[in-house]
């Protein structure tokens, strides 16, 4: 029975377990690999784009999703990231693709400090702690304008960004196939990490902590490591920003930035590592048609969206999509819901159990890190 | 005519049902007592009664039908409840508590002629009235929502479990004081209580609950005298 | 000494505004228990619907007042339609739904007023003191007495009339309100609608010393979930307090540190004050801590 449990347990891809989920999956790739060729290089830049916003939903699916800590500064990650490869970059001469790691090293290091005082913060206070950070990361760069360039920003010559020869590729084409390669790193890399014990550690602490501790997860290590994880992926997607846009300055990352990758990643779908691919899409491609009609639209656009989707699909556009899929599933073999395949994929796809817990903590800002239950 | 009359009385928490058409009344004057096992319905019984939960039957309170009324609307007509383990307002002092509890009432004297009164009953708790009601012991909590539940000068007053957590010799003169306070009020009382043996000394009518129906229902003397009753609730054998 | 005194005294009254825009934060986490994102963007929209009335011909005081009752309704109207639906939800999703109407605000004031800077009349007559070699301007105490005001009123009203007692029964303890005749409902609707009033004088006061458009209060939005996070969040004093000490630190870091943080970062200076405190005593310096037996 437990192992039975387990092989649901691991069975995470939501497209890897029905005929009909492999070959929508057969269809993406294709289309990856395949429009990048066809398609202009603008929309070859803004797909690029589209990538790396998924990248940045993916680190809130990660922290916010699977682990429950609210992320409202995580602009602030992609932006170190941005800063690290522009400035190594055009300063130090260093090649676009080396200063990655770096870029995650720094986030991963920032998130760790971050992740601790948020060790004692839950819900609100979380908020308004990263919200914060948000805020001050562009004041941070004003203030250091000599090294940053500040508000004026940092161009980054192009011919640092060229595609390597070897790869026989133009520069968007390169920077596409760079940004897919990494978020398809990334998504193997946390669907890894959500299996097993770790995944178990991490989507436990979301749904019950107190639960949490009395199986002997270790809390602080935990949310503090997937804290830096999630700011590593941040600032990866930041990196890869400035190759991609070869500009940064201040305003570039503002407040805003933060807010639109939670939503990204509440559109995509919080509880489904493959629904930052659609937040990805959902924060290049919407502002691109909104702005043009009002300025304002955009902003009203994903506030309705986000009140929306949490009052009727919490589980964003992954839960519909993997509804319909199931549905289209059925009519097609003809098979009764629950019978084989399950659509609990825990839990990459699992959604918060106990959503009151988390709400009786209201007055009380401060997690039981280790300490006694009330 | 009875204070409260419960017929056929349905309720559950969303698909579950936890009572399946419950029928008794309680007089004016008298103190009841539901006596069952965990999970036999006993707090869903009071919640029913208070419009906290989905019912179906009829619920008439001094001869009106009360069924789905609002909580706040069952506390103007007079119904108190004191609900099981937190029923006191933890960030207000326990003046403010008691205050609360009179929300409805616009005679300021009569409120404060009742304060004192309660100071009588509960001297403990008038030697913290500036004292936050969370600061105080799970006995003085307890003591407090009664208090609080009083204020409202209520017709009929429903208490749930009030003995749980609570010491022995802090039951003990809690239940004497309810003994008190239904001496010189006269209020109608409607009591859950997991201690039977307790419950059943200070009530007049008692009802059996299982299983979400009542199964035994008279006077506290008889009830208590039943044998399955004893072994079941009061735990002792046929032969004492 | 006197430029000492001169700084905190500018910080006071900066400090004011986030004290007010805090004021209405402790209002409606004393109400609903939800921690309000969009209340700085509901303070702007109110600022800018006074600037409309008084475009159209009100007197300055007239129309903030005016927007301030109107304020009321729309606060109260908001947690009825907005709030109401999902007071039951965990907190994650509160969170989202203040966000949400955050950014719907914004939208909504960017869409009617355009993101033109305005210039928002200035309620008080320009005229300044100086004691003792420090300038006080009319403006920074009116608006100093005003807060002042507001926070007493607000004390007045949650600690010796029976409404501020619902309220804080309600959200102490709803079930136990509800079981006492209290309409928590109403409690909550009232605890928004008084919010928002609050927040539009924070928006009107605010106006004319930043620059009215939209994006107007997000600074001051940050300093205000520092001043309450300071003082506690379900503390108006703290609220007072804690804005207060964020102006005023903002201030002399600005003054004295400026080689180091220069005006840019001055801000950072008390925010990393607030994570301090944050880490030693999570509830604020104000905040009671709810010692809740089982």
């Amino acid at each position: 029975m437990r192992i039975s449990l387990r092989e649901r347990g691991t069975s995470v891809s939501p497209f890897a377990t029905s005929p009909l989920r492999t070959a929508m999956m057969g269809v993406l790739a294709l289309a990856a690999v395949v429009l990048p060729f066809v398609l202009s290089s603008f929309v070859t830049f803004q797909l690029s784009m589209a990538l790396i916003y998924a990248i940045a939903a993916l680190s809130i699916v990660l922290l916010t999703g699977m682990n429950g800590q609210i992320a409202l500064g995580h602009g602030a990650f992609f932006g170190l990231g941005a800063y690290t490869t522009a400035i190594l970059v055009q300063n130090h001469g260093w090649h676009f693709l080396l200063t990655m790691p770096v870029g995650a090293l720094l986030c991963f290091v920032l998130g760790v400090l971050i992740g601790i005082p948020a060790l004692r913060l839950r819900g609100a206070y979380l908020a308004v702690l990263t919200l914060s950070v948000a805020f001050l990361f562009p004041l941070v760069i004003k203030r250091f304008n000599d090294f940053t360039g500040g508000s004026s920003g940092m161009t980054i010559s192009q011919d640092l960004l060229d595609a390597p020869e070897w790869s026989g590729l133009s520069r968007d084409r390169f920077h596409y196939f760079l940004a897919l390669l990494v978020l398809m790193v990334l998504l193997v890399l946390t669907r890894n990490l959500l299996r097993g014990r770790t995944g178990r550690a991490i989507v436990g602490i979301r749904d019950n902590e107190i639960a949490a501790i009395t199986v002997g997860i270790h809390l602080p290590t935990v949310k503090t490591i997937t804290f830096g994880i999630s700011a590593a992926f941040a600032g990866v997607a930041g990196c890869l920003y400035t190759v991609t846009i070869a500009f940064v300055s201040s305003d570039a990352f503002p407040v805003q930035m933060s807010i639109n990758f939670l939503i990204g990643a509440v559109v995509g779908g919080l509880y489904n590592i493959y629904g930052s691919i659609i937040g990805g899409l959902v924060l290049e491609f919407l502002p691109q048609y909104s702005q043009s009609l009002s300025p304002s639209l955009t902003a009203f656009v994903y506030g309705a969206a986000l009140i929306v989707i949490l009052l009727v699909m919490p589980g964003g556009a992954a839960a519909l999509i993997g509804k319909a899929l199931d549905g289209v599933g059925r009519l097609v073999s003809g098979r009764r819901p629950g019978s084989g395949e399950s659509t609990v994929a825990v839990p990459v796809s699992s959604e918060p159990i106990s959503s009151e817990s988390i709400r009786s903590g209201d007055d009380d800002p401060v997690a039981p890190a280790g300490s006694s239950p009330p | 005519m009875s204070l409260l009359e419960v017929t056929d009385l349905m309720a559950g928490y969303g698909p579950a049902k936890v009572l399946h058409g419950m029928t008794f009344a309680v007089d004016e004057g008298e103190i009841a007592t539901i006596l069952g096992a965990n999970g036999a319905g006993k707090t869903t019984t009071l919640r029913a009664i208070c419009g906290m939960v989905a019912t179906s039957g009829g619920i008439r309170f001094d001869g009106r039908s009360v069924r789905g009324l609002a909580p706040a609307r069952m506390a103007r007509l007079g119904v108190a409840h004191v609900p099981q383990g937190r029923g006191t307002f933890a960030g207000l002092t326990v003046r403010e508590n008691l205050l609360a509890g009179a929300y409805t009432r616009r005679d300021r004297a009569g409120v404060a002629a009742d304060i004192d009164r309660i100071s009588q009953w509960f001297p403990r708790l008038a030697e913290r009235r500036d004292q936050p009601a969370g600061s105080l012991s799970g006995g003085e909590q307890q003591m407090l929502a009664v208090s609080r539940a009083l204020l409202l000068r209520p017709r009929l007053l429903l208490l749930d479990e009030p003995s749980l957590g609570l010491a022995p010799l802090v039951t003990q003169s809690l239940f004497g004081t309810l003994t008190d306070i239904h001496n010189q009020m006269g209020t109608t009382m409607l009591i859950v209580e997991q201690n039977a043996g307790l419950a059943l000394r200070i009530a007049h009518r008692a009802f059996v609950l299982e299983a979400g129906r009542i199964v035994r229902a008279g006077d506290a003397a008889s009830v208590a005298a039943d044998d399955s009753v004893r072994r079941a609730y009061l735990g002792l054998g046929d032969s004492r | 000494m006197t430029y000492f005194l001169q700084q905190v005294v500018d910080g006071v009254s900066t400090g004011v505004i986030y004290a007010l825009l805090g004021l209405a934060m402790v209002l409606i986490f004393r109400a609903t228990g939800i921690i309000n994102f969009a209340q700085g963007e509901l303070a702007t929209i109110a600022a800018f619907f006074a600037w409309q009335l008084n475009l159209w011909g009100l007197p300055i005081w007239l129309a903030i007042a005016a927007t301030a009752v109107i304020g009321f309704g729309a606060g109260a109207a908001i947690e009825r339609v907005v709030i109401r639906p999902v007071a039951n939800k965990d907190h994650f999703t509160l969170i989202m739904v203040t966000l949400g109407l955050f950014m719907i605000t914004n939208a909504v004031t960017g869409l009617v007023w355009g993101y033109t800077i305005q210039a928002f009349p200035d309620p008080f007559p320009v005229a300044a003191w100086t004691v003792h070699g420090v300038s006080l301007s009319l403006a920074s105490v009116g608006t100093i007495v005003i807060v002042c005001v507001v926070g007493f009123l607000l004390y007045q009203l949650f600690h010796r009339t029976r409404l501020g007692l619902g309220m804080r029964a309600a959200i102490s303890n709803p079930e136990s309100a509800r079981l006492s005749g209290i309409d928590v409902g109403r409690m909550q609707m009232i605890g928004w609608g008084l919010a928002a009033m609050v927040g539009t004088l924070a928006g009107a006061l605010a106006a004319p010393k930043l620059f009215l458009e939209p994006n107007m209060m997000l600074g001051v939005l940050t300093y205000a979930f520092a001043a309450v996070i300071v003082g506690g969040l379900d503390s108006p004093l703290g609220a007072v307090v804690g804005g207060l000490a964020i102006g005023v630190t903002e201030n002399l870091a600005g003054a004295y540190l400026y080689d180091f943080v220069g005006n840019d970062l001055k801000i950072a200076v008390p925010l990393a004050l607030v994570f301090g405190i944050l880490l030693v005593r999570p509830q604020g310096l104000f905040g009671r801590r709810a010692v809740a037996r089982a």
